[in-house]
């Protein structure tokens, strides 16, 4: 009885081959994109903290302007009280205030309103269909 | 028909070529993948450092020596012209001196007005983008005199 031939040299070893291949070439697509992600996320993350430092400096030259008489552009003026705000990168600002000589607010928060949606209309427990 | 056995040799050859660059691919994605993975932690502990050396020394109003004294994770802070230098190795470990390619963090005091500033980087010496990060660190000065008011 005669072997049967295949048109084609590929056996099991090669069949074993191609399928490692393909998975280590899968796999390495996958690491290669996971470590890209990664890298871009820190770089957002450092590009946000370095802006934020950026915009500290900025409020804090305007503060220390403020003894000489330099109101901030913008700024709003409310007796003893002085505020305004500085782009903090992003979609951030920082607020500062100044009441009667003295920091009175120096936080940041995010510049807009935040607009929650209405969701995907889950069961409210009160209305039964 | 005798050229049948000499076109297999082929084939089995373009296809041990074909794999070894399909191989040759992944391996060079995996090192790719392993130096972005690298640099993505760096990245993140370089910045984590740096805040928190533009808050030590924030906090202490310049004084350098006193920020990194502070930390007891730094073995040693040099001077350096004006700036001050903390080395570090590979591991993120604080060195007590330069040994060959490693971490380090500079802090350079600028000089002062009414607002007290500092520039802050960490870079990679063995790196060809060796910046990770640099920020400005800078501090109130009491304020002294009356705020202009409304009418001002």
């Amino acid at each position: 009885m005669r072997a049967r031939r295949t048109p084609y040299p590929v056996g099991t070893t090669g069949l074993a081959l191609s399928l490692l291949a393909l998975a280590m070439a899968a796999f390495a697509m996958l690491d290669l994109m996971r470590a890209r992600s990664a890298l871009r996320l820190s770089e957002a993350y450092r590009d946000s903290v370095e802006a934020r430092y950026q915009a500290y400096a900025q409020a804090n030259a305007m503060v220390a302007a403020l003894s000489s008489g330099d109101i901030p552009p913008g700024a709003a003026v409310d007796g003893d009280t002085i505020s305004w705000s500085v782009p903090a990168g992003g979609s951030q600002r920082l607020l500062v205030s100044v009441d009667d000589g003295h920091i009175s607010e120096w936080r940041t928060e995010p510049d807009g309103a935040w607009d929650p949606g209405t969701g995907p209309g889950l069961w409210d427990g009160v209305d039964v269909p | 028909m005798e050229t049948r056995p000499r076109t297999r040799a082929l084939e089995a050859l373009l296809y041990a070529m074909a794999l070894a660059v399909a191989m040759a691919a992944a391996v060079s994605a995996f090192g790719q993948a392993d130096a972005m993975a690298r640099r993505a932690e760096a990245v993140d502990t370089a910045t984590m450092l740096a805040q928190s050396a533009a808050e030590s020394v924030a906090a202490n109003r310049g004084d350098v020596v006193a920020a990194m004294r502070q930390d007891r994770s730094v073995q040693a802070c040099h001077e350096l012209s004006g700036t001050y230098v903390v080395y570090y190795d590979y591991d993120w470990t604080s060195i007590q001196s330069s040994n060959g390619d490693g971490y380090r963090l500079y802090v350079s005091p600028l000089p002062g007005g009414s607002v007290g500033s500092a520039e802050i980087a960490v870079v990679d010496t063995g790196s060809s983008d060796p910046e990770l990060i640099r920020l400005t660190a800078t501090w109130q000065v009491p304020l002294e005199t009356e705020v202009p008011h409304a009418s001002a």
